[in-house]
C-alpha cells in the first residue's frame, strides 16, 4: 500500500534536505513550524560532529496557526539574524505552514528589505522526500544568490554534492579532487560546503557538473538563465570518474548510457540513482557482470536511465524485486528487511533511509575509493558465504 | 539565562523517566503503533523507531491531496486493516501529529469505524507540538501516554492475594527495591507492564489490588485506574527528596499493615556511608537536567548533601520545578540555570555501535535513584561503591 512502511522508517523529509543543504553555508535556513523537524536533521541525519547550527524553527504556536505565521516567522528571523549575522537567509514550508497557506514568499521580501540581507523562500510543506526539499533549495540558492558576469571557463560549479548522500571524507576532499585530476578551479559547491560570495560567482562559472540527482534542478535552470551547460555524474570508481573529469575539462558532455559487461551476471542497486550508477558501471567494467538495475525510493533523472532501471513507491515494490534472481544486491542494510534475496547483499548505507544509524559504514567512494570499496565488499561477501 | 559550558566540571544527569512517546506506548503487549502524519513528523524520535520498535510499528505517510480531501480517512482504516492482519496485533493505537491539530479529525468516531471493521480494540493519541513553548500548558498530547497504556484493561475480579502494579516508565524493574519491599510488606505478586507476557496477562492488571505511581505523571494515570477499575493507588515517586520518600515508603507499608521504619533506616544509613567524603572530593559539580524531569530537584539533593552545584542545564521549554526552582535561587543564587535549546549534549553521543544496539533502560526507584547519583559521583572519582 502507497504510503505505508511496516518494515522501512519513512525516509528523510524535505525539510531535512532544506536544512543539509543550509548547513555547511554561511546563510541561515529557517523552516515555519514547530520544534520537530531541525530535531530530526540533526538529531538523527546531520553527520558533521560539531558544526555550527544554521537551520532553526520559528516554534509556532496554536495562536499563529489561527492568526497567521509572519509576526513569529519574521521575530525569530530578526533574533537569529542578529545572533549569528547570516550572508543570506532562506525560509521554507511545513506541514502547518502549507495547510494554513503562509505567504513566504511575501514574507521573504519584507525580511530582505528589513535585514538588508537577500532574503529568500523555497516551496517545501514536509509532505516530500529529502531530495526534493534539497533540489528545490538549491535551485532557490541558484535562483537568489547567483548572479550573471563574464563566463569564466576554467571554473566549474558542483551541484548535488551533500551530506545526505555521501560520506563526509568524500565531501571534504571533492574541491581538492576536482581542481587536481581536471585542472578547474570550483567556483561553488551546492549541497555542501560554500560561501555567499562563491555562489554569487557561480552564475559566471562554464559548466556545471552535477554529480548528484538532487543538483538537476539548479542545473536546469542555470542552463535556461545564464546558459552554462552541465554535465551529469558521480565521479565514484577510477575510469568513470576518469572519464567524467575529461569531460568536465573539455566543457561538458551528454550522459553515457553504461555497457553490460559479458560475464552474465545480475546484480540489483538501491540508492541515489547516480551513485548507484557509477558503481553499475564497475560492475560491468571490472566484474563482467551483464544485468544491473539501479532502483531508488527517490526522485530518478529520467536521462540517466538504463534499461531495467525504476522508481519505488512502496515497500511490497521491494519485496517483488528481491525475490527476483540476483546474484548481488547492493543498498541500505535497513532495505534488508523487506525480504530475503537470494544473491549476495552489500551494505551500502544511506542516510535518508536509516539516518545516523550505520554512518560509520558509509564508504569513501570518490575518485578510485568505489573501485577499493567493492573490491573489499566482494571479497567480504565470499569469505561469509564460504 | 542562556550561556555556554565554559569549563570541565563534572556532570551529572538525573533519571529520565520520560522515554519517547512510541517505546512508552509500544510496551502493552500484542499492539501495534500506526503513526499517521506528513513525511516531516513520521521521522521523529527516529533512532529508537529504527531498532527498538521495529515490527512494533508503521507509519502511514499522508501526502497534502489525501489530507485537504479527506480520503486520509479511508487510508487510515486501510492501512489499519493492512497492519492487524499482516502483523496479527491483538490492539492498535493510532498516533497523530500538529497538523490533526488544524484538520480536527473525529478520531472517536473513525477509531469506532476500524474496531467494527478489524474486531479487535483500538485507541489514538494525537500530539500537537503547537502546544509547546516556553511555559505554556496547554496539553502536548490529548491524554498522558501513561494512561493511554493501560487503557485496554477491562474491569475485573480483584485476585485473591494481593496483587500490586507499578505504574512507571520503561525499565521498571519487577525484581527491583520497590518490588522486593511490596513482597516483604505482604504483596503476593508485583506486576509491571513490561513483564505481563501477552495481552491476557497484561488484563490480569486490571485484577490488582494497589497501584503504585512511580511518577507524577504516573499519578494521573493510578486516579484514572481507580475510578475505571476500582484500584486503590499510592504513590512513590518522590526522586530526589528523602522526607517525601520516606513517608511514601512508610504509607505503602501502611497499606499493607506492616511498619516499613526498620527497613528505612538500613535505606537511609547504606546512602549515607556511601555519601561519606565525596563532598570533598567533588566540590563543584553541574546538572544536565535536559530531557529529564528533576534537574533542578537533584541539584537542590546535591546541596544539602554538601555539593556545590554550579550550573544546572534545562531544555528552554522546561517548566515543571517551579517549587525546587524556587529552593534553589532561594538559598544558592550561584547556582546558573542555563536554558537553551539544541545544545549538543554535554557527555559525548554514544558511537554507532551503542546506537545499533536496542537499548534497554532501567528506571530505578525509591533509594535506587539515590543511589543512581551516587554511582555517577563514584564514578567520577574513579572509584566504586565502598
Amino acid at each position: 500500500m502507497r504510503g505505508l512502511w511496516m518494515e522501512l522508517p519513512p525516509f528523510s523529509p524535505d525539510t531535512s534536505g532544506f536544512a543539509s543543504a543550509l548547513s555547511g553555508t554561511d546563510g541561515m535556513g529557517l523552516i515555519d513550524d514547530v520544534r520537530g523537524c531541525c530535531g530530526n536533521y540533526y538529531g538523527s541525519e546531520e553527520t558533521r560532529r560539531g558544526i555550527p547550527i544554521r537551520v532553526f524553527v520559528s516554534e509556532l504556536g496554536n495562536e499563529d496557526a489561527v492568526l497567521g505565521t509572519e509576526g513569529v516567522l519574521t521575530r525569530r528571523c530578526r533574533a537569529l539574524a542578529e545572533q549569528l549575522s547570516p550572508a543570506f537567509v532562506l525560509l521554507c514550508g511545513s506541514p502547518i505552514a502549507a495547510l494554513i497557506g503562509t505567504d513566504l514568499e511575501g514574507i521573504a521580501g519584507k525580511l530582505g528589505r528589513a535585514l538588508g540581507l537577500p532574503v529568500s523562500q523555497v516551496d517545501l510543506s514536509g509532505h516530500g522526500t529529502y531530495e526534493e526539499g534539497l533540489s528545490k533549495t538549491l535551485e532557490a540558492m541558484a535562483r537568489a544568490l547567483s548572479g550573471p558576469g563574464e563566463r569564466r571557463k576554467e571554473t566549474v560549479n558542483i551541484l548535488g554534492a551533500n551530506h545526505l548522500d555521501w560520506s563526509g571524507g568524500d565531501m571534504a576532499a571533492l574541491r581538492k579532487w576536482i581542481a587536481d585530476g581536471s585542472g578547474l578551479a570550483v567556483s561553488a559547491v551546492y549541497g555542501g560546503e560554500t560561501t555567499l560570495s562563491e555562489l554569487r560567482g557561480s552564475g559566471c562559472a562554464g559548466l556545471n557538473w552535477v554529480v548528484n540527482v538532487s543538483g538537476l534542478r539548479a542545473a536546469q535552470w542555470m542552463q535556461e538563465r545564464y546558459g552554462i551547460p552541465f554535465l551529469r555524474g558521480a565521479p565514484f570508481g577510477a575510469a568513470w570518474s576518469r572519464a567524467l573529469l575529461d569531460q568536465a575539462a573539455k566543457g561538458g558532455a551528454d550522459w553515457i548510457p553504461p555497457a553490460p559487461g559479458t560475464g552474465g551476471g545480475r546484480a540489483l542497486l538501491i540508492g541515489e540513482q547516480y551513485t548507484c550508477d557509477a558503481l553499475r558501471r564497475l560492475l560491468y567494467e571490472n566484474y563482467g557482470f551483464s544485468t544491473v538495475q539501479v532502483c531508488s525510493f527517490f526522485r530518478m533523472d529520467r536521462g540517466c536511465m538504463a534499461s531495467g532501471d525504476r522508481r519505488l513507491w512502496e515497500e511490497d515494490e521491494l519485496t517483488q524485486l528481491l525475490g527476483e534472481d540476483f546474484d548481488l544486491v547492493i543498498g541500505d542494510p535497513l532495505l534488508r528487511r523487506c525480504g530475503p534475496s537470494r544473491g549476495r547483499w552489500i551494505d551500502l548505507p544511506h542516510i535518508p533511509v536509516s539516518a545516523r544509524l550505520y554512518d560509520d559504514l558509509r564508504p569513501s567512494l570518490l575518485g578510485a575509493g568505489a573501485d577499493r570499496w567493492l573490491a573489499a565488499a566482494l571479497e567480504h561477501s565470499d569469505t561469509e558465504e564460504d | 539565562m542562556e550561556g555556554e559550558r565554559n569549563s570541565v566540571r563534572p556532570v551529572l544527569t538525573p533519571v529520565r523517566s520520560q522515554t519517547g512517546i512510541y517505546p512508552m506506548l509500544a510496551r502493552i503487549p500484542g499492539v501495534q503503533l500506526l503513526f499517521l502524519g506528513p513525511q516531516a513528523c513520521t521521522r521523529h524520535g527516529l533512532i529508537s523507531t529504527l531498532q527498538e520498535l521495529h515490527r512494533k510499528m508503521a507509519f502511514l505517510c499522508l501526502t497534502e491531496t489525501e489530507v485537504i480531501t479527506g480520503r486520509y480517512l479511508d487510508k487510515t482504516a486501510e492501512a489499519a486493516g493492512e497492519l492487524v492482519r499482516r502483523r496479527k496485533a491483538s490492539s492498535l493505537l493510532l498516533i497523530t501529529c500538529c497538523q490533526n491539530a488544524l484538520v480536527g479529525t473525529d478520531y472517536d468516531r473513525l477509531i469506532t469505524r476500524i474496531q467494527g471493521e478489524l474486531g479487535l480494540p483500538v485507541k489514538y493519541l494525537e500530539v500537537n507540538r503547537l502546544q509547546m513553548y516556553a511555559r505554556r500548558k496547554g496539553a502536548l498530547m490529548s491524554r498522558p501516554t501513561e494512561q493511554l497504556i493501560y487503557d485496554f484493561l477491562l474491569p475485573r475480579e480483584k485476585s485473591a492475594r494481593p496483587w500490586v502494579n507499578l505504574i512507571g516508565p520503561p525499565g521498571v524493574r519487577g525484581d527491583g527495591e520497590t518490588a522486593a519491599f511490596l513482597q516483604m510488606a505482604g504483596a503476593e505478586r508485583v506486576y509491571t507492564i513490561d513483564r505481563c507476557g501477552d495481552f491476557a496477562g497484561y488484563q490480569d492488571m486490571a485484577g490488582a489490588h494497589l497501584n503504585v505511581a512511580l511518577t507524577r505523571s504516573g499519578e494521573e494515570t493510578a486516579r484514572y485506574l481507580e475510578e475505571k477499575l476500582g484500584i486503590p493507588w499510592l504513590p512513590l515517586n518522590a526522586g530526589y527528596d528523602e522526607e517525601l520518600l520516606a513517608r511514601q515508603y512508610m504509607d505503602l507499608g501502611a497499606f499493607f499493615g506492616c511498619d516499613a521504619g526498620g527497613w528505612l533506616r538500613r535505606a537511609r544509613k547504606r546512602l549515607e556511608k556511601r555519601l561519606e567524603g565525596l563532598e570533598r572530593t567533588l566540590p563543584e559539580l553541574e546538572v544536565d537536567g535536559r530531557g529529564a524531569a528533576d534537574g533542578i530537584a537533584l541539584a537542590n539533593w546535591l546541596w544539602r548533601h554538601g555539593f556545590a552545584v554550579k550550573t544546572v542545564w534545562l531544555d528552554s521549554w522546561s517548566g515543571r520545578e517551579e517549587k525546587a526552582e524556587e529552593w534553589l535561587t532561594a538559598h544558592h543564587p550561584e547556582t546558573a540555570l542555563c536554558r537553551q535549546p539544541y545544545r549538543p549534549a554535554l557527555n559525548p553521543t554514544p558511537p554507532n555501535q551503542l546506537r545499533r544496539a536496542v537499548q534497554r533502560p532501567i528506571f530505578p526507584t525509591g533509594y535506587e535513584v539515590l543511589h543512581q547519583a551516587v554511582e555517577q559521583l563514584e564514578a567520577m572519582t574513579g572509584g566504586g561503591e565502598r
